[in-house]
């Protein structure tokens, strides 16, 4: 009789096992998995900078700009240098191309040097940009567009020696 | 309810048990008077087993290569990418996640978690198909019996990247299975 009373124990526990086990043999969870893929980004300068002819001042310094935005140019300081009209200035305009909607950041170096043909005279040129972020039109999937500028300010000065400089800088564009 | 319920088990199975009792006696019965044996029980029960996904797995931002193929991969942990093959680059490190399983149980147990070798993300029409790879998917639960277990597996993958590779925004599920052994 008390070998049967361990039975029935055993048959019970074994019962309350096995249903324990049906109820949840196994359980699953679900990650999500996820990737924005982007075409590449490109960067086309259409227009170069160009501060156009200047005429230095005789006494003073003054100080040439280029709007970024607009592309004006304008002189300030207490020179008397002028403007002349006989070249077009213009601030250098640049398209970048990518995915729509993507947002994207400009890298424009704070200044470059440029150099007088045929010379070593430098002039610094200090840089502005339009915009140092966008976001490329449209919406991911498709191709965006987007564009920006650049302009700068040089200083004249008296003893600024006359002739044709010029240099480069580098603007980059990268996804953020 | 579940008290009556659990009666009628403890008297199903005591008829059983009385029905195997007297069948071993029947065989027992005409070599002597009488014999008794006795058999041992034994029942592990175990609480329920769970998964829960505590990190999602994530590649980030990629720009696809202009020439070549390119690989994705994120480790089965951490949050490291690496890009082989072709140009493409990462646009950057946000995002970027292997993801992590936590399985919970009895603990001590033996469990095996099934981890799917492939899974695709989907943008629209398009397909990426990410190859799984993970960290150990067998293993006995933290603990002892008698206190909740736990263990981790997590799951990294990687996918190819080509230049004609459809951009867009790719999402897909991963679904693991934990069991007891």
């Amino acid at each position: 009789m008390r070998s049967l009373k361990w039975v029935i124990g055993a048959s019970a526990a074994l019962a309350m096992a096995q249903s324990a086990q049906a109820q949840t043999p196994s359980a699953s969870a679900t990650a999500s998995g996820a990737a924005v893929v982007l075409q590449p980004i490109t960067l086309v300068k259409n227009t170069d900078l160009a501060f156009g002819s200047l005429v230095r001042p005789s006494l003073g310094s003054n100080t040439v700009t280029i709007d970024a935005t607009s592309g004006n140019r304008t002189l300030t300081g207490t020179g008397d240098a002028s403007l002349a009209g006989n070249q077009t200035p213009s601030r250098a305009t640049y398209s970048v191309g990518g995915e729509g909607g993507a947002a994207f950041s400009v890298t424009v170096p704070s200044s470059f040097v440029m150099t007088r043909q045929g010379g070593s005279e430098t002039l610094p040129v200090a840089l502005s940009a339009s915009a140092v972020a966008g976001a490329l039109s449209g919406s991911i999937g498709s191709n965006g567009s987007a564009n920006f500028s650049v302009g700068g300010s040089l200083p004249l000065s008296s003893t600024t020696v006359a002739g044709d400089y010029t240099g480069t800088f580098d603007v980059t564009v990268g996804y953020n | 309810m579940e008290e009556k319920i659990m009666k009628t088990a403890l008297k199903i199975a005591a008829g059983l048990g009385a029905v195997s009792a007297l069948s071993g006696l029947a065989s027992t019965a005409y070599a002597q008077a009488s014999a008794s044996a006795t058999a041992t029980g034994s029942a592990t029960i175990v609480q329920s087993i769970s998964v829960t996904a505590s990190s999602n797995l994530g590649f980030g931002t990629l720009v696809k290569p202009t020439t070549g193929t390119s690989t994705i991969a994120v480790g089965a942990t951490g949050s490291s990418r690496s890009i082989t093959g072709g140009n493409a680059v990462g646009a950057n490190g946000a995002g970027v996640s292997s993801a992590a399983f936590l399985v919970q149980g009895e603990g001590g147990s033996a469990i095996s978690v099934t981890v799917p070798s492939t899974f695709n993300m989907t943008s629209g029409t398009n397909t990426l198909v990410v190859t799984t790879a993970s960290t150990t998917t067998a293993g006995n639960l933290s603990g002892s019996i008698g206190a909740q277990g736990s263990f981790t597996v997590g799951v990294g993958g990687s996918f190819p990247l080509q230049t004609n590779t459809a951009s867009g925004a790719y999402s897909g599920n991963l679904v693991v299975t934990a069991q007891y052994n």
